[in-house]
């Protein structure tokens, strides 16, 4: 039975020829004023949505957003996507996520994770880990770690995205 | 086994039965690998390891159908690495669930992660750099009977390694949003949430010297408010007796207290926290100790760090009592001010201050925490006069021009070694500096330096400790197109252990990043240490040797 | 729909609040249960192995524990102090003792314990694992105590003060028919070695050392081998035990009037090392 498993394991791990990522999975989080929002539920008018994983111990991650903060505005007006970060804090750093986002005036969307229930579903080992969705909340690209000069890649597929061209990963 | 594991196989051939090719659904998932060699290094106090080298593994795979998911993870260790409980040797499918969606319920059967409120009744969780996974097993209902109300039941038995915990839990929890509940309440500034849990064990009183309360329960309420920038959030739990390994079989009630007040608006934050744990320790095994098998989460009242020298002190809550406070200010200093300059600074400050609870004998026949008597009385508002911890830590960021970005940090930490578990040693006082200094010198390759110090007053030590002393450590990073290149230095240059002299840990990685895909190199001695991520620590033993690293999210 | 709103609503509901109702077990004192314990004519003599350290400041606690049970257990309960692994290095004085024995660091890394303190009793495995917490050991000695036993067995020594030669014999005989393969173990243990011990439990001496601190029960070698040697292959009722006799001189550091030799017979698969339950066990002073 197990040396069965054990076979079929290794064929299922390379089995990525289903189609994947038909939109978000229903797993409920909440927003900033504790609403239960179903993110399979979350859109953005078609435009594209930047979807980052983040924490406050996490210094990579806020070095990412610090980055993004910089120009979001520009990238908003450019192309109307949207940014938004999930907190996996657990109740032990929950109550500095919010200052943490008002001392660095952040506007983007905000959701809470405490227990990862998302941040499983959407199969995230390390943070800062950021996914880039199309206009029909469909992943077309991710990256885990970040480091500076990161976000210029980014927006690179983000205006590809808009202008409805396809993304060629390299 | 062989039940779960045949169970687990018929649903995956369901799943990929191609009678559903034309509404394929989604699979996804993701894996890590670990590698570490280990080369004896008696210096650093790395032991042999018999089995020179260690690997451990594990592959999630989740599949979403309409309204239905499955999902289950394989986990290999051939041995664990270092510092993982050695129990975890083997493989198999360790974690194996179905979970059925619908409006307004939501139904798990397998093994499942939940938290109740702040988790001060349950929580369970994984943290696989830690070895730490108390999933239960069992049955989850999750039902949405109004707008705003939330209720959910949980019923099953912790992952105890490759077994089930011998207690059984069972536990309900219910959430209500107030103002989506009540109409008239819809536009109100102030936001108002409420909410309660129970949860108990069930386990077989097998033992000969005390009378085990075979069922033992634990309830909570909690509430939070919302107005404008002002908040608050608190919760309430209290347990009945519960005897056990962890607090010497004693029979006092549990309780705990969490609050927390914060006022914030853009550019700032404050927040002053509170807390009170009393014997507050609950397990899925009364005979447990360490880590496992933990029911509740006490979250530790400290700033998490991610910085090296900044985690050699690490707090670890004291779950048979401890009272503390911790405040901390959030502040940017505008652009174009004096101490902004051109793109702001940002300065967060924490003080924290934790305190053993005060504690009497119950009787004048017996002593505070004697065994198989009710342990001692408690005043709830007076600190006991054991300081555990108390820790300054003032943290400025900075960008200088598009090219510089500096982060600075300094602490000042007082630290009963009690918290790691060395009873009767003196407070060490600690202070650490830290800088770290981002530098974009082309676009797209940018170099990172770390310089870090850590100093104590520790006087001579009789018995070996790797981690006393002061420090220093320089790292120097480079990051290009995904691919990133390391070299550390750890220095500690003073230890004042008999035995000891000044070391270097010195190491180097590499890696590369593609999408979601890492593989990072490491090679090195990795110092003695605690390595700790939210309220759970574990020691990490000395290595000296080869490591490597593989991420994948497919 | 219909049977989402009309069924499985209620009947969750219903579910829940059952699980509210769930009583609690409040205990009023006293919480002690009063123990005793009434040898049989033949009594099943159970063995606790327990694994220490003079660094793990936990470990006072198990020795309390074990005290306490050889208090209600007398001569049916044998305990084996094992000083092995990271707690049982060597440091600077007053930690500067070895304590080791080859056969306790083979035991120690055999059964791949991390955290101490721990232990063995009679090496049964309860859900597959031999490690058990000190808190768990009151149950498994009580109903092994009370269990008839498989076998008898007596231990007869003679000391030669002069040469310090020890001459063990062992003989005895079966009670039951028995599957497998049996080994006979033979160790030595000292009483009342007196050096530093750490220690987390001030109710059980000062903190962080208790200096000084008598060590009892101390494994201080194995006379036929970590494993023993092969006895027997599916013994019969009343079959006895095939005679064996050793020979050992003691080591002038040790105290003899304080040295106990031990003898147990366990079930010992060579094939795959699955089974090592401990049947039963005996012990004798030197003096």
């Amino acid at each position: 039975m197990k040396r069965l498993l054990l076979i079929l394991l290794p064929v299922m791990l390379v089995f990525p020829v289903i189609p994947q990522d038909t939109g978000l999975p229903s797993v409920t989080v909440t927003d900033l004023n504790g609403v239960p929002v179903d993110f399979s539920q979350l859109h953005n008018d078609g435009n594209p949505v930047i979807l980052s994983f983040w924490a406050t111990w996490c210094t990579p991650c806020l070095r990412e957003m610090n980055a993004i903060a910089e120009v979001y505005e520009q990238w908003q007006e450019e192309t109307g996507v949207l940014f938004i970060a999930v907190s996996i804090d657990d109740s032990r750093t929950r109550s500095r996520v919010l200052p943490l986002i008002n001392s660095n005036y952040w506007d983007y969307d905000f959701f809470l994770d405490p227990n990862h229930d998302l941040k499983r579903a959407m199969n995230v080992n390390l943070i800062p880990h950021t996914f880039l969705l199309n206009g029909d909340m469909e992943v077309v690209w991710q990256h885990t770690s970040y480091s500076e000069g990161m976000e210029v890649k980014m927006y690179e597929m983000i205006r590809k995205l808009s202008a409805g061209e396809s993304l060629d990963e390299d | 086994m062989q039940k779960v594991t045949v169970i687990t196989v018929l649903i995956l051939c369901w799943a990929f039965n191609p009678m559903h090719a034309q509404q394929p659904g989604r699979l996804g998932g993701n894996m890590e690998m670990n590698f570490q060699s280990y080369s004896p290094d008696s210096a650093i106090g790395a032991d042999t390891v018999r089995e020179r080298v260690a690997i451990q593994s594990f592959a999630n795979l989740i599949y979403n159908r309409g309204n239905l998911e499955v999902g289950a993870r394989y986990e290999i260790y051939g041995p664990p690495l270092t510092g993982i409980d050695v129990d975890y040797e083997g493989h198999g499918i360790a974690h194996r669930y179905l979970t059925y969606r619908h409006d307004l319920i939501e139904l798990t059967a397998g093994h499942f992660y939940e938290q109740f409120g702040s988790g001060l009744t349950l929580r369970s969780y994984r943290e696989w750099a830690l070895g730490y996974d108390n999933a239960i097993d069992g049955l989850r209902v999750r039902i949405k009977p109004g707008r705003g109300i939330t209720l959910t039941g949980v019923a099953g038995r912790h992952r105890n390694y490759w077994r089930s915990s011998p207690g059984i839990i069972r536990g309900v929890d219910g959430q209500v949003h107030v103002n989506r509940l009540l109409p008239f309440l819809e536009e109100s500034k102030t936001i108002i949430m409420v909410g309660g849990s129970f949860v108990s064990r069930f386990q077989e009183d097998r033992s000969l010297i005390y009378k085990i309360p075979e069922n033992v329960g634990i309830y909570s309420a909690r509430a939070d408010v919302i107005r404008g920038g002002l908040r608050f959030s608190g919760e309430y739990a209290s347990k009945i007796n519960d005897p056990s390994a962890v607090n010497g079989f004693i029979y006092k009630p549990g309780e705990a207290f969490l609050a927390e007040l914060m006022y914030t608006r853009r550019g700032m934050g404050i927040t002053l926290t509170g807390k009170r744990m009393d014997n507050m320790s609950f397990k899925s095994d009364y005979n447990a100790t360490g880590i496992p098998l933990e029911i509740n989460y006490l979250p530790p009242l400290s700033p998490q760090h991610s910085w090296e020298l900044a985690n050699v002190y690490p707090y670890a809550t004291q779950p048979n009592g401890e009272m503390g406070l911790l405040g901390s200010i959030y502040y940017m200093f505008p652009r174009n001010s004096t101490l902004g300059g051109k793109y702001g600074t940002r300065l967060t400050v924490d003080y924290s201050r934790i305190h053993d609870i005060h504690r009497e004998a119950p009787t004048d026949t017996t002593t505070v925490g004697q065994p198989g008597t009710l342990g001692y009385t408690s005043d709830f508002f007076k600190t006991g006069d054991k300081l555990f911890f108390r820790e300054l830590s003032i943290g400025l960021e900075k960008r200088i021009n598009p090219k510089w970005k500096v982060d600075l940090k300094y602490m000042n930490t007082l630290y009963d070694p009690l918290i790691k578990g060395d009873a009767g040693h003196d407070l060490v006082r600690a202070n650490i500096a830290i800088a770290a200094i981002y530098f974009t010198f082309m676009p797209g390759h940018s170099l990172k330096a770390e310089l870090q110090s850590l100093t104590t007053d520790q006087g001579e030590l009789h018995e070996k400790d790797y981690s006393a002393g002061d420090w220093a450590m320089v790292l120097l990073e480079y990051n290009h197109g995904g691919y990133f290149l390391n070299v550390r230095d750890l220095y500690n240059h003073r230890n004042p252990s008999a035995g000891i002299d000044a070391l270097h840990y010195l190491s180097f990685a590499a890696g590369v990043t593609r999408g979601a895909h890492r593989l990072a190199l490491s090679w090195g001695r990795q110092r003695e240490g605690i390595s700790c991520v939210g309220g759970v620590c574990r020691p990490e033993p000395a290595a000296s040797g080869f490591g490597i690293t593989l991420t994948s999210n497919f | 729909m219909n049977l989402c709103k009309n069924i499985i609503i209620p009947a969750a509901t219903v579910l829940l609040l059952a699980l509210l109702l769930t009583r609690c077990d409040k205990i009023d004192p006293p919480y002690l249960e009063d123990v005793y314990f009434e040898p049989a004519d033949t009594s099943r003599t159970v063995l606790v192995e327990k694994f220490t350290g003079h660094l793990c400041p936990n470990c006072p606690e198990a020795a309390a524990e074990a005290h306490q049970l050889k208090d209600i257990y007398g001569h049916n309960l044998i305990i084996i102090s094992v000083h092995a692994g990271f707690f049982s290095r060597t440091q600077s004085a007053p930690y500067d003792s070895d304590y080791t024995t080859s056969a306790g660091d083979a035991l120690d890394n055999h059964f791949g314990f991390q955290s101490y303190p721990i232990g063995l009793v009679s090496r049964q495995k309860p859900g597959g694992q031999y490690r058990m917490n000190v808190a768990e050991w009151s149950y498994y000695v009580d109903s092994l105590a009370n269990d008839p036993p498989a076998a008898m067995l007596d231990l007869n020594i003679s000391f030669n003060a002069s040469t310090r030669q020890t001459d063990i014999t062992v003989n005895g005989s079966f009670l039951k028919d028995l599957p497998g393969d049996y080994n006979l173990a033979i160790v030595i243990t000292e009483d009342s070695i007196i050096s530093a011990q750490k220690n987390n439990n001030p109710q059980l001496g000062d903190t962080p050392d208790i200096d000084p601190y008598v060590h009892l029960h101390m494994l201080r070698t194995a006379v036929n081998g970590t494993w023993g040697e092969h006895l027997i292959t599916a013994p019969r009722k009343d079959q006895p035990i095939p005679e064996k006799t050793y020979s050992y001189t003691l080591k002038d550091q040790w105290e003899e009037s304080n040295c106990m030799v031990i003898a147990y017979i366990y079930r010992y698969d060579d094939a795959c090392g699955t089974e090592l339950e401990v049947i039963q066990a005996a012990q004798q002073a030197i003096q």
